[in-house]
């Protein structure tokens, strides 16, 4: 077995999906909140036009987190019309209905509305929008912000996710090569994960490494399209650092800043600590480094231990060469038919 | 044309005695020069214009002895040597340079004539090794050919059919001398007329094999001695039985094809005897008197000459292969392997040779509503006078039984069925038939095709071409694949039924030669390991029909390479 195979037993692992066992009570969660949200911005004459997915739900690049929350990230969008001027008054029924359904620390932030509900370890964040002609406005505001501190922003967030999700700059087996960048995304926030004190993951933001390794994705397919994930993340991370994402601040010290690529085009990282930057950049090295060690490794249980030493155990290393080499069970692709443009 | 005076001159200033015709008529020049005491002179012609290497002849060659690559012939009744220096096509002239290649051609003649002259053993080889050519100086030009089926060169006595009633071309036009022990295909055979129904009996034929053989004769006047001296190099007991059995019938006519091997090779000549009369085979001085003697052109026809000649590998011959497809692709690969020397092609194909076909397929129209690979069969034995192709209209999973599958060297599948080939693939395993098996296919809009070569006791087998390169689980399409899956890629001119995949006989033929060439060095035992090979061609129609491409077609470029074939992610191979 290849490290490849390795590396896809690995991204099995630690993979989040909406339609995951894992993810099912989360989502009965989510599904009966909406319905209950959608009732009471109705009832108060803000009935919701569309709800979708944000974040890493909606661009298939969710892991699961080894001891922390699921998180959802359910927006809601009401006719821009009916939306009144203040934003946090919608934010407020939000709110309302969350604490009704007896939500931990809900409560409503700038961006959104967010609430943890501890039984199943499930963390929400609401956003809200109004929509006119296809252009989004999100409503900013805290509960007790003054009028200049409250507005509907401009906002494009199925944008940012067409973003994430385009694979028009991908030449060649171009899904194939976007399903190479999400499950980079993935290694990158299973090893952000590990790698950081819980005080410092949550300053190391998904979508900012989600934007990183969207703009200076390396894909790695030899000459026969057989595809390198290790070469991928190693060079994809090579290219991050080389990105101008880290502006020194002298003595080796850094401040990390990432910009939307969608409006509002703001620095996702804005307000961010040297030291996060300055961590980021130096594990960021220390990753590349250790992932030149296993490219120039050739037994795959070395290879594997000393991923295992990156990402944590879900990285399983082979107990011995001969489990490694043991003949592979047969699986199969899980298409019924696929099209052929074969002849003879 | 070089000016004469202007050439003289340079010749001279090089140190060659050169003189020019003191008749102003003919722009020849003259070269004398001594070799090894011999005095010799050459002749040269001024032609117009320079299109090969520049003519020297040998003046009275018959004062040389018998030269090695020198012939004679006449010229406006002066005897003239012709020298042969190298295959006159194979040099590029400065034809720019007329007075430099005039002199480069002197030198060669000469270096030509002094080997031959100062090296009386290597004159002798050569005179042997150039025996036939030399043999075609004596022989009576005008006389009917000789086509001879023979195999072996044993003594044998056989009958000379003539030639069909106005035929003036093809084999029906020969006197044909076919041994016993020919193995030419039936249907080759009937094409032929090689039996006395359709021709008259001509006469007899003798084949007689030589233990040695002096120099071809110089004139046809030196025939009849030559004749009674190479009598003298026949086997005392092959001697004994012409003088018993085989010369003893009496004829007015009488052909003796004699062989023996020659440094080139075996060589194979023929003289024909007429005489008034009646009168036993003549294999004395006293006999001969009775008969006039011809040496006339022959030519073998046999596997042992035919093949080589054309590049084909005679160890093939014996060889089985099973071709199950006789499309485009497979038709290709069933002419390329009998043109290779494979005898022993079986092939399978259930469809009928429609209309539609006719422009990318390699059978003529007459094969129309046949089957396919009944038509090849036939067509591949008319054009390839050995092979034993022959057809089927079985299917490829028909084929599953073990022991019709182990009596093949080799299978080759061309039936562009992904599902079927990975079906029989399944079998094979299952059944533990080790035989190695090609799968060849190609995909529309001319972006490329493909082949596996599967060989049981190695690494790497079909299924490693159907690693999904993305899941490393068994896919269902080829990894090798230029187009990506899932997109449609036929063209619909008539409705349910009537779709195909556009590409073209080129694409086809590509294919299948590419195919073919896998299962030839396989067959020579040059690849013993499971290999892949592909070529890839341009996007411009897939690009006009929005077809999206792999990115293995965007990064090959290894076209028509044989690599290695295995994936350490195929579970059939771990």
């Amino acid at each position: 077995m290849s490290i490849q195979a390795k590396f896809l037993n690995f991204h099995d692992k630690i993979k989040l999906g909406r339609e995951d066992d894992e993810y099912k009570s989360a989502r009965e969660k989510d599904d009966s909140i909406l319905k209950a949200v959608k009732k009471a911005l109705k009832d108060e004459g803000y009935p919701v036009i569309e709800d979708f997915l944000q974040g890493s739900q909606s661009t298939a690049t969710a892991v699961k987190h080894p001891a922390d929350d699921f998180d959802i990230d359910r927006s809601v969008v009401i006719a821009f019309d009916d939306a009144p001027d203040d934003p946090v008054k919608v934010k407020k029924i939000v709110l309302k209905v969350l604490e009704d359904r007896g939500f931990k620390n809900a409560k409503i932030k700038t961006p959104c509305v967010t609430a943890d509900y501890s039984s199943l370890s499930l963390h929400i964040d609401i956003p809200i929008y109004r929509e006119q002609n296809g252009i989004y406005e999100l409503a900013i505001g805290k509960n007790n912000s003054n009028d200049e501190n409250k507005e509907w922003s401009n906002s494009d967030p199925k944008g940012l996710r067409d973003w994430i999700n385009s694979k028009a700059n991908y030449i060649g087996s171009a899904s194939d090569k976007l399903k190479q960048f999400k499950r980079t995304v993935r290694y990158l926030k299973r090893w952000r994960d590990v790698k950081f004190s819980s005080a410092v993951v949550k300053k190391i933001f998904s979508i900012g490494l989600t934007v990183m390794a969207k703009e200076k994705f390396q894909p790695n397919f030899d000459d026969n399209g057989k595809t390198s994930d290790l070469k991928a993340l190693r060079d994809t991370i090579s290219a991050i650092l080389n990105g101008w994402y880290f502006n020194s601040q002298g003595n080796e010290q850094y401040k990390v800043s990432v910009d939307l690529p969608t409006s509002p085009y703001r620095d996702i990282f804005d307000g961010s600590s040297v030291n996060t930057g300055t961590q980021l950049y130096n594990k960021l090295t220390s990753l590349k480094n250790k992932l030149d060690k296993v490219i120039a490794e050739g037994d795959v249980i070395k290879q594997c231990k000393l991923l295992n030493e990156i990402f944590g155990d879900d990285f399983e290393v082979p107990s011995s060469t001969s489990n490694a080499s043991t003949a592979a069970k047969a699986t199969y692709v899980t298409a019924g038919v696929a099209g052929t443009s074969q002849g003879a | 044309m070089v000016d004469i005076d202007e050439l003289v001159e340079h010749l001279c200033s090089r140190d060659f005695n050169c003189q020019k015709s003191p008749i102003n008529l003919f722009k020849i020049i003259s070269v004398k020069l001594t070799i090894s005491g011999k005095p010799i002179e050459l002749i040269h012609l001024l032609t117009d214009e320079i299109t090969g290497l520049p003519v020297f002849s040998l003046f009275s060659p018959n004062d040389s002895g018998q030269l090695a690559h020198v012939s004679i012939f006449d010229f406006n009744g002066l005897d003239l040597g012709s020298i042969c220096v190298n295959d006159r096509d194979s040099v590029s002239v400065n034809f720019s340079m007329p007075l430099l290649a005039i002199e480069e051609s002197l030198r060669r003649h000469i270096d030509i004539l002094t080997k031959g002259i100062t090296d009386p053993e290597w004159n002798r080889h050569e005179l042997l090794r150039e025996f036939s050519s030399n043999w075609l100086g004596v022989c009576d030009l005008k006389n009917k050919r000789m086509l001879l089926t023979s195999a072996s060169g044993k003594l044998e006595e056989i009958d000379v059919l003539r030639p069909l009633p106005n035929n003036n071309h093809g084999v029906n036009s020969y006197h044909l001398a076919q041994s016993q022990d020919s193995d030419l295909s039936a249907i080759a055979s009937l094409h032929w007329n090689n039996n006395k129904s359709k021709r008259t009996l001509a006469g007899k034929a003798i084949i007689i094999p030589l233990i040695a053989v002096e120099p071809a004769p110089l004139t046809k006047e030196e025939l009849k001695n030559w004749y009674l001296n190479t009598l003298i190099n026949i086997e005392p007991e092959n001697k004994q039985l012409l003088n018993e059995q085989y010369g003893r019938w009496s004829s007015r006519e009488y052909w003796i094809i004699f062989n023996v091997d020659v440094p080139s090779g075996k060589t194979w000549f023929c003289l024909h005897f007429q005489a008034n009369k009646k009168h036993s085979l003549p294999l004395t001085t006293e006999q001969m008197k009775h008969w006039k003697i011809k040496a006339i052109p022959l030519r073998l026809f046999n596997k042992e000459n035919v093949l080589p000649r054309g590049g084909a590998n005679l160890d093939l011959s014996y060889r089985r292969v099973a071709l199950i497809g006789a499309g485009s692709v497979g038709g290709e690969i069933a002419q390329k392997l009998s043109s290779a020397g494979i005898q022993n092609l079986d092939i399978f194909d259930p469809d009928y040779y429609s209309i539609d076909n006719l422009y990318r397929h390699v059978l003529p129209e007459e094969f129309l509503e046949l089957s396919k690979a009944h038509g090849l069969g036939w067509q591949l034995q008319r054009q390839f006078l050995w092979s034993k192709a022959k057809g089927s209209s079985r299917k490829l999973l028909s084929l599953r039984n073990r022991q019709e599958l182990m009596s093949y060297d080799l299978i080759i599948v061309a039936i562009g069925s992904p599902t079927h080939e990975r079906l029989f693939k399944e079998y094979l395993i299952e059944n533990d038939v080790d035989v190695p098996v090609i799968n060849t296919w190609l995909e529309g809009f001319g972006v490329g095709g493909h082949a596996t070569l599967d060989i049981p006791a190695s690494k790497g087998c079909l299924l490693c071409a159907y690693v999904c390169q993305e899941t490393l689980a068994r896919g269902l399409n080829s990894n090798l694949n230029f187009i990506e899956a899932n997109q449609n890629v036929t063209i619909n001119l008539a409705g349910c039924g009537e779709q195909f995949i556009s590409y073209g006989a080129l694409c086809s033929a590509q294919t299948g030669i590419m195919a073919s060439d896998l299962a030839i060095k396989f067959l020579e035992e040059k690849i013993i390991t499971s290999s892949k090979v592909s070529w890839k061609g341009s996007d411009y129609d897939a690009n006009d029909n929005s077809i999206q491409l792999t990115h293995r077609y965007h990064q090959f470029s290894d076209s028509l390479q044989i690599k290695p074939l295995h994936d350490e992610d195929c579970d059939a191979c771990s």
